[in-house]
């Protein structure tokens, strides 16, 4: 009678694991990952704000991607660029800087801007990266020019201008410039 | 829709910790497919929000409604240095430069309700 009890006990533990390792693999597959988009929205900072409140300021491109890392809920995703000038910043001299974007892929999820994609290498823009190593949206370089929002530079506009006008680079070069003195 | 329920874990929070750059608010959505699954809103602690127009304060009704309309999937009438094609542009909802001193955006303007009916009507 002992031995009988004993032995379905031990069938009982035996479906009871099975069970859970079935289940557990049913619920899961390794490979699958969270899939996340985000959206954000910035406060309305002008050029001179940036240029005051961000420890770094450069133009350059985009050199390097990666890695990405999980915090919290969201994905960091380190960026390098190649500096062609630094207006602002610990060595004046630097050839490269980096900085993080949010979104990206890593082991457990793959988070996406839901309005286009992560920024890419080779793309040339006005760097401004705030002490915590984020930077502020915007401010890329298309066909040698920079699209400027009337909140970023308001002086820059006239009436007639609306809300948005394209400067050349080096245009924009000599505003940053003048600002960071 | 956004109280955390049994289903799923809908939120709107002033996280403890901002993971997110300078942003103001910020919205993420779990995916499946095409499906959003879950939708969390979340307001930089730092950020100094209110209720209504005032100096230097985001009003936090409109800043709301802009993160809303990414959990209900619609994207900006424009990214930040990018031409907008929207006759409203300053005006939208969906407007990615949260305004201060203003309750003007939580008004919706054509862009975001026809972005909201195409979505879900002609999608």
């Amino acid at each position: 009678m002992k031995m009988l009890l004993k032995r379905a006990f031990a069938l009982v533990i035996t479906i009871g694991v099975t069970a859970s390792i079935l289940s557990a693999c049913a619920a899961k597959p390794a490979s699958s990952k969270i899939t996340r988009t985000f959206s954000a929205c910035y406060a309305a900072k002008t050029v001179e704000e940036l240029c005051k409140e961000c420890v770094t300021v450069v133009h350059g491109k985009v050199s390097k991607i990666g890695p990405s890392s999980d915090v919290g809920d969201t994905v960091h995703t380190a960026v390098e660029v190649a500096v062609q000038e630094q207006f602002k910043g610990n060595s004046q001299t630097a050839k490269t800087c980096s900085y993080w974007e949010v979104g990206g892929e890593t082991d457990t999820q793959v988070v996406t801007p839901t309005d286009g994609a992560l920024i890419t290498v080779g793309q040339e823009a006005f760097f401004f990266i705030f002490k915590d190593g984020s930077r502020y949206p915007g401010y890329y370089v298309k066909d040698g020019k920079v699209t400027l929002e009337q909140f970023m530079k308001p002086d820059l506009f006239t009436s007639s201008d609306g809300n948005f006008k394209s400067i050349s680079v080096e245009k924009f070069t000599d505003i940053v410039r003048s600002c960071v003195k | 829709m956004f109280l955390t329920s049994g289903e799923s874990d809908n939120v709107i929070a002033k996280p403890l910790v901002w993971n997110y750059g300078d942003a103001i608010g910020y919205c993420d959505i779990i995916n499946s497919g095409s499906t959003i699954e879950q939708a969390s809103i979340y307001l930089n602690p730092d950020a100094p929000f209110t209720v209504g127009a005032a100096y230097g304060q985001y009003d936090i009704q409109s800043v709301i409604t802009h993160e809303a309309g990414h959990a209900l999937g619609i994207a900006h009438c424009h990214e930040i240095g990018e031409s907008c094609f929207s006759s409203t542009c300053s005006l939208n909802a969906m407007n990615p430069i949260a305004q201060t001193n203003s309750i003007q955006r939580r008004t919706l303007q054509q862009y975001d309700s026809a972005s909201y009916i195409y979505i879900y009507l002609y999608s």
